[in-house]
């Protein structure tokens, strides 16, 4: 799984809207949900609580989470957004 | 204005629960319930997540039965969320899922008794006092909690037959129906009037609640698919009497029934007719669940439960009903 600091830096600021949205998406519908670590669980729930999910502390959360349980979802996903990672 | 609750059966990871009350309480709810089943994920420690990662929802088991969590043990619970949470802990109880207690050999022995002396018990040691009950179904010599309560804690009461409504309304601060058409509801608000006129109390000082069976979706098909599991369920569940109501015909349920037994889903599909739709469920485009919404409201209901399976995908249902459904009611 390549670097989680270096995939951030590819994704413009400008998409992390959808982004968000759409690794939100494949984790709520992932099957893997009990690869999910603890304490990526807590960050993101006390993210959203706090608005922040669309920030980079929230994408990286997210991205991490999304990359442990749905790896090829979530390139397919950066791919689709026309991120290049 | 119809308040709007929504309800998780907690079958996913808690955190996806979790996840979607949070959602679900930015989106303009009002209440988070979740259900109580023994095989399912523990109902306080949801709840208590819920509480740590909302603000300003309410929320509950809901609902939990005495004859499973002693009502003693479910007051010092619903209370210690209410400590952790001020003003937002309610409580739903009800004399719980016959399927389900029966797996544990739990017998629903004179279940209005059950629920009355349930309540006072409730109401009585989380206001701090010392309960004594020698009752039909509990027996408590002397229970006190430790611990203050600020506020009165709201109980919500599961009924379904006339007697059982009638207590509800008599005794609860609302009374859960775990309905979605306009028939059962007309048929109900008869006893939950006669409930509230012997308490001394008025319509208005109660909730009536519909625990709707919801699916939303902009794409009715979806919404009905998504539907026709928990549609299925409640047809096999339901008494001939409410059946026969809806002209839903004996046979017809025992057709789903067997096919539910022998786990024959594409079967339960096939016979999932449209009237049975109708008949359970509030299911469609958002102008479909607000024609349905708008009917119920009119007949008295003044909180609505979106229940499973909300919608085809919980995420995108959540955001639909808050963007198309919600602002209908609350602007009127």
């Amino acid at each position: 799984m390549e670097d989680i600091n270096n995939m951030m830096k590819k994704i413009p600021q400008d998409s992390y809207e959808q982004v968000s949205e759409g690794m939100v998406k494949i984790l709520l519908g992932s099957k893997n949900a009990d690869k999910m670590p603890e304490r990526l669980a807590k960050i993101i729930l006390y993210l959203l609580q706090n608005n922040q999910l669309t920030l980079p502390v929230g994408i990286k959360a997210l991205l991490e989470a999304s990359m442990r349980l749905e790896e090829e979802k979530t390139t397919n996903l950066l791919q689709e957004l026309e991120i290049k990672i | 204005m119809p308040k709007f609750a929504i309800e998780f059966v907690p079958t996913d990871a808690y955190w996806k629960v979790v996840y979607h009350a949070i959602h679900a309480e930015k989106a303009g709810y009002d209440y988070v319930w979740i259900t109580d089943h023994f095989n399912n994920r523990n109902v306080y420690v949801l709840l208590t997540n819920i509480a740590i990662y909302t603000d300003r929802v309410k929320f509950g088991p809901g609902v939990t039965s005495p004859y499973l969590i002693h009502p003693i043990m479910t007051a010092q619970s619903v209370a210690s969320l209410g400590e952790m949470a001020p003003g937002r802990a309610v409580c739903g109880l009800g004399t719980g899922d016959k399927t389900t207690l029966d797996l544990l050999n739990i017998e629903r022995v004179k279940p209005l008794s059950a629920v009355r002396e349930t309540v006072q018990l409730f109401r009585e040691i989380t206001l701090g006092k010392t309960v004594k009950l020698e009752g039909n179904v509990f027996n408590v010599t002397g229970a006190r909690l430790n611990f203050k309560i600020a506020d009165p804690i709201p109980i919500f009461i599961g009924a379904q037959g006339p007697k059982m409504l009638s207590l509800a309304a008599e005794i609860g601060d609302g009374v859960l129906i775990n309905a979605s058409n306009s028939k059962d509801f007309e048929n109900a608000m008869v006893h939950i009037k006669k409930g509230v006129e012997k308490a001394g109390k008025k319509i208005e000082d109660i909730d009536v609640v519909a625990a709707t069976a919801f699916s939303a979706s902009n794409d009715p098909k979806k919404a009905l698919k998504a539907a026709t599991p928990v549609v299925a369920f409640i047809v096999a569940g339901s008494p001939g009497s409410v059946l026969q109501r809806h002209n839903i015909s004996i046979e017809s349920a025992d057709k789903i029934r067997d096919a539910i037994g022998k786990g024959n889903w594409g079967e339960v599909f096939a016979n999932v007719t449209p009237e049975m739709f109708e008949a359970f469920s509030i299911c469609g485009t958002p102008d479909t669940c607000i024609e349905k919404i708008d009917q119920l409201s009119k007949i008295g209901v003044t909180l609505f439960i979106t229940g499973s399976p909300i919608g085809p995908k919980v995420h995108d249902s959540i955001n639909l009903i808050s963007k198309e459904i919600m602002p209908h009611f609350k602007k009127s």
